[in-house]
């Protein structure tokens, strides 16, 4: 064996601060990193191949099965892109698309709230932990109630939503949208002035703009950088452009950054999530067009027609035009794509899917070097990656 | 984020024009596809970084697609982003002889290197000047490339 006067470390695949199956392969100058090789594909599932042989209907679930800190995120960026290659973004009622918008959003507080629980444990703030899980913890009922599902949720469904929400939701979802702004306050408390914290984030893994280009990123590792890339505003979808929230941005570039980023996205979301519940209208949640949408579940009981409309689509799914789409939306880690190749059949021909944790990841190489081994764990933290979002 | 608004049709013709040999489409949802031949791909890929007009600097995505039936089986497909411009467009280029080869991006941007060992892993695309052509998902070892068409989903083994 060659002598060299670096050490390597495998960190992982089994290590408690990689939140999955991640390996990086450190080169250790004693305590300094020299370089950092990120190992993946320990969860690759294969769902791109897979969904080449189901209907579209049937690939819901293996959505939620990508960011599973955040499945409605990957539920809504799936449904919203099939619609878009069907043509029919502009027939889904409007209760269904505000439906969609607060779904959204509280997915978006769920998973920073991961984020910042997994994150502030690993740096040696556990209680921020319970705190954050504390909250995510309402969400999830609140998906419950709707659905029945905390996790994975497969929600919405092609043409609209699955169900309506139940009797009280919206007065259980106020009542969140009314507390949750303190709880970030109370978070706040615990870190952002926090010395230990600060000493721990700030000026570590700096990204300057040029690197969010160079590098790909997404979410609030480029908006943690300046950059203003947020696909909500940047490229509209689903009715953002008709909601009012500000795009946090941060300056230096760092962890810290990327720490206010998010806390401020967390309010913004519920700023969303009231504008939503506000203009929220009676009215149907699926779309009238029988061969693409299933029929309510009441129906397929007591008339033929929806049994046979129910029948065509579990068995043959519906056919979809000749032609490509790409959809892109904003999910709590950044850009999630779904790239969508139709030959006209009821499966696609091929989807890829950008996923945002990709991206982002790479991006550990060009932040490790020079950092000390213990700062590896904050960089994993910060990157905000799901290893099933990864390797798909 | 620029407050410069351009239709469709207006990028289509900006892009026919910069682009002489290109062929300029649009998708479904109108989204501006440029299709490029494999040896002015790089040349492609450069003015719509580098135009100031255009300023596609953002690399979002970069994948392959099998089309077994037709003469030239493997289409790279490239997914840019301006913030400029507030736009994304698709370049699509053929991979050609065997095995099927494109030139690498990664000398443009460093983002392009784990999308090219994903195309290679998952489809067998070879990207010419790649600094580190490995499997990204798969082990190192294995002898197929499962988003191939006739790659069965099951696998060869269980």
């Amino acid at each position: 064996m060659a002598e060299s006067r670096y050490m390597t470390l495998n960190m992982g695949p089994q290590h408690p601060s990689t939140h999955g199956v991640l390996r990086i392969v450190l080169d250790l100058d004693g305590e300094r990193v020299v370089a950092a090789k990120p190992v993946i594909g320990y969860l690759h599932r294969g769902i791109e191949k897979l969904a080449e042989g189901l209907t579209y209907h049937q690939i819901l679930p293996l959505t939620d099965r990508l960011d599973y800190t955040a499945c409605m995120n990957c539920n809504l960026g799936y449904t919203w892109a099939v619609e878009r290659l069907l043509g029919i973004e502009s027939e889904i009622p409007a209760r269904a698309a505000t439906i969609r918008i607060i779904m959204a959003e509280l997915s978006r507080i769920g998973g920073h709230l991961i984020w910042l629980g997994s994150h502030a444990g690993d740096i040696g703030a556990v209680t921020v932990f319970i705190y954050a899980f504390r909250e995510r913890e309402w969400i999830y009922e609140l998906f419950e109630d709707v659905c029945g599902q905390r996790m994975t949720v497969s929600y919405p469904r092609v043409g609209g939503v699955s169900q309506d929400l139940p009797a009280g939701w919206i007065d259980k979802c106020r009542a969140f949208c009314k507390e949750m702004p303190k709880r970030v306050d109370e978070y706040e408390r615990l870190l952002t002035n926090n010395r230990i914290w600060q000493a721990r984030t700030k000026n570590v893994g700096t990204l300057s703009e040029a690197d969010v280009y160079e590098w790909g990123l997404s979410g609030p590792m480029a908006r943690g950088s300046g950059v203003e890339y947020d696909v909500r505003r940047v490229l509209p979808y689903g009715g953002y452009e008709n909601y009012d929230f500000l795009i946090p941005l941060g300056e230096t570039g760092d962890t810290y950054d990327r720490y206010l980023v998010r806390m401020q996205e967390m309010r913004q979301s519920v700023r969303i999530v009231e504008q939503a519940l506000d203009r929220l209208e009676d009215g149907p949640i699926m779309a009238d067009i029988p061969r693409i949408a299933p029929p309510p579940k009441v129906d397929v009981g007591t008339k033929i027609e929806a049994l046979i409309h129910h029948f065509h689509l579990v068995l043959e799914g519906f056919d979809t035009p000749k032609g490509e789409i790409y959809f892109p939306s904003e999910a709590p880690k950044g850009e999630l794509g779904f790239y969508l190749v139709s030959d006209g059949g009821p499966k696609p021909y091929r989807m890829k899917i950008r996923v945002p944790s990709f991206s982002n990841l790479q991006s550990m190489v060009r932040m490790a070097p020079g950092r000390f081994l213990a700062d590896m764990v904050t960089l994993v933290g910060t990157i905000d990656i799901c290893l099933a979002d990864v390797d798909k | 984020m620029s407050e410069q608004r351009i239709t469709n049709e207006e990028l289509k013709v900006k892009l026919a024009d910069l682009l002489p040999g290109a062929t300029v489409a649009t998708d479904l949802a109108g989204m501006p596809v440029i299709a490029v031949a494999n040896d002015a791909y790089v040349v492609s890929i450069k003015t719509l970084r580098e135009e100031p007009s255009l300023q596609f600097a953002m690399l979002s995505d970069l994948t392959g697609v099998h089309y077994p039936d037709e003469p030239q089986p493997f289409e790279v497909v490239v997914h840019l982003t301006s913030m400029h411009l507030a736009r994304q467009i698709r370049v699509k280029v053929r991979a050609a002889g065997d095995p099927p080869t494109v030139p690498s991006l990664a000398a443009f941007w460093t983002a392009a290197n784990w999308h090219e060992r994903e195309a290679f892993d998952m489809l067998g695309i070879v990207f010419a000047g790649h600094p580190d052509p490995r499997r990204i998902f798969l082990e190192e070892d294995a002898d197929f490339h499962p988003l191939r068409k006739e790659f069965p989903t099951r696998g060869y083994e269980d």
